[in-house]
């Protein structure tokens, strides 16, 4: 039997957006996206700056509404998610703001701990993690920094640290290599790799054609708030 | 999840905003104290008005021209009374000469009388208990039925004042204390709110990492709880001071004779913290309802 909607079956995705646009006023960040990501797809999202691709993740974790369409995440319609729900539904997303948002007032070590304390683990565990994921972004001497005190490409370790301290399915990561050297770039990306490699869906926004071009992987290209390449 | 984690958190949130914190402590001490204040006064009032109608002294005053053998009669059928003690009596002469004392130099007065105008009279001592006031009523309304009795006299107009003013003193303070109460409440509800918008962008982010309602809330209550909590004990503590110090102190002991003032009873100060720690609470949740709503 002929299927009158193709678009609607793909059972390997685990994000679907379909035509989401999303207005701020009269500004059209996102404008009819539609676009399937695969379980355990690793995926760079670029496009020039004010393209919509921070816009784009922010809707995925819920930081923002949808203004038209749907996006499907692991088969849940976000839209229709309950309010208490939400806070698990992160749970599964670990997310690498542009803007890093560490908390000023906790040390390098809280900040990463944060989300395994919000998710009821205790302190052994806790240590443990943390302090494993220091070592690996090289930031273990700086454990009990406060964020002022540390260089902008040491904050975006830690934030790439705290994306991944969850073990979340999801990683979504706002330029996530934006201010770092080459070599430290290099950290970071194989960090997300290294989570790829073990089973997480893995999203890149960036517009660093060196990292774009460094690895064979899909590249969506967003303009305007349009997709104008899937990558496919 | 982890109460440690919660209490380690509000209690960092209090040192980072030591002054702030100290500021509605005083306060909620301050008000919590003038409650008790009242709390004390109205005890002991109403503590010394009930030690007052134990004994109610009425005196009960005869028809004129009874013959010594009927006065038996009359003072078995008082006794008889309910509620009545003891009833003695004072013959119109005795009175007369107790007048005579309690006039002192101007008791060359009386002398001029060429008659007694005194009625023989019972002095009647009388225990209300319970009925309180209307008790003290009812047996006067039953002596006065006894034949030979005049009247009964007992300070009726002064008890009913006295009454009343009870009545009202504790309609007051009921209404002062609630009035201090909103006003504790309001004063939680708006450090917890300081607080909570210096933290907004801390709050954002534990909101994106996961952090569920609860979990962001709980540190905030208990911050709102020790701080009504430690409002409370402080007031209490300086309640306890100041009474033990001066009221239970020797001066005021003498006025009042055999009276003894009383401290809050235990059972009303645990209640009392209960309070503290509940307005406490009450407060953050006000301030949550407002910061959800912004
Ligand atoms: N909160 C907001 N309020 C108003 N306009 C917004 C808001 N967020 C984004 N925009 C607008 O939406 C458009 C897309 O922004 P977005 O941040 O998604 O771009 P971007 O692709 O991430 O750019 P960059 O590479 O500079 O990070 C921009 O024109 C921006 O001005
Ligand atoms: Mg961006």
């Amino acid at each position: 039997m002929d299927n009158q909607y193709p678009e609607l079956e793909n059972k390997n995705a685990i994000i679907r957006m379909f035509h989401v646009t999303k207005r701020y006023g009269a500004q059209l960040a996102l404008n009819d996206v539609s676009l399937d990501v695969d379980a355990n797809e690793f995926l760079f999202l670029t496009g020039p700056s004010g393209a919509g691709k921070s816009t784009l993740l922010k809707l995925l974790y819920l930081a923002d509404t949808i203004s038209e369409g749907q996006i499907l995440l692991k088969g849940m319609n976000l839209s229709r998610l309950p309010k208490k729900r939400l806070p698990f539904l992160r749970r599964n997303i670990g997310v690498v703001f542009q803007d890093y948002k560490l908390i000023p007032t906790r040390t390098v070590f809280d900040n990463i701990a944060l989300v395994m304390e919000v998710a009821g683990a205790n302190a052994k565990q806790i240590k443990r993690k943390v302090g494993y994921l220091l070592r690996t972004v090289e930031m273990e001497h700086k454990a009990g920094a406060f964020p002022q005190s540390l260089s902008g490409g040491e904050q975006q370790r830690v934030a790439v640290a705290r994306a991944i301290c969850g073990d979340p399915d999801i990683v979504l990561a706002d330029e996530p290599t934006g201010s770092l050297d080459a070599e430290s770039a290099r950290v970071i990306m194989e960090l997300l790799f290294g989570i790829h490699a073990r089973g997480a869906t893995v999203m890149v926004a960036t517009h660093d054609e060196a990292l774009l071009h460094s690895t064979r992987r899909r590249i969506v290209t967003l303009k305007q708030g349009s997709v104008v390449d899937l990558g496919l | 999840m982890q109460p440690m984690y919660y209490f380690k958190q509000a209690l960092d949130d209090i040192r980072g905003a030591k002054v702030l914190h100290g500021l509605a402590i005083s306060t909620i001490t301050l008000i919590f104290l003038l409650t008790g204040v009242f709390a004390l006064v109205f005890i002991n009032v109403s503590q010394l008005m009930t030690a007052q109608q134990d004994n109610v002294r009425m005196m009960v005053y005869l028809k004129s021209g009874l013959t010594a053998p009927e006065l038996g009669p009359i003072q078995q059928a008082i006794e008889k009374t309910n509620r009545v003690k003891s009833a003695e009596f004072v013959s119109k002469d005795q009175a007369l000469e107790r007048l005579r004392q309690s006039m002192n130099n101007q008791a060359g007065l009386l002398d001029d009388l060429s008659d007694n105008p005194l009625p023989d009279a019972f002095e009647v001592v009388a225990s209300p208990g319970e009925g309180g006031w209307q008790g003290v009523k009812m047996t006067a309304a039953t002596i006065q039925k006894i034949s030979g009795v005049d009247e009964v006299n007992f300070g009726q107009a002064w008890l009913e004042k006295f009454s009343m003013v009870a009545e009202l003193s504790r309609a007051a303070a009921i209404a002062i204390g609630f009035l201090l109460m909103v006003a504790a409440l309001s004063i939680t509800a708006n450090t917890i709110r300081l607080v909570l918008y210096n933290r907004r962008d801390e709050i954002k982010i534990m909101e994106l990492v996961g952090a569920t309602n609860g979990f962001i809330r709980a540190s905030f209550y208990i911050q709102g709880m020790i701080q009504g909590l430690l409002g409370g004990l402080a007031a209490l503590g300086l309640l306890a001071l100041v009474f033990f110090i001066i009221v239970a102190g020797a001066p005021a002991q003498e006025l009042l004779g055999r009276f003894e003032f009383q401290f809050i009873p235990i059972k009303y100060c645990i209640l009392g913290l209960l309070l503290s720690v509940g307005v406490g609470a009450a407060g953050c949740h006000l301030s949550f309802a407002q910061f959800t709503k912004d």
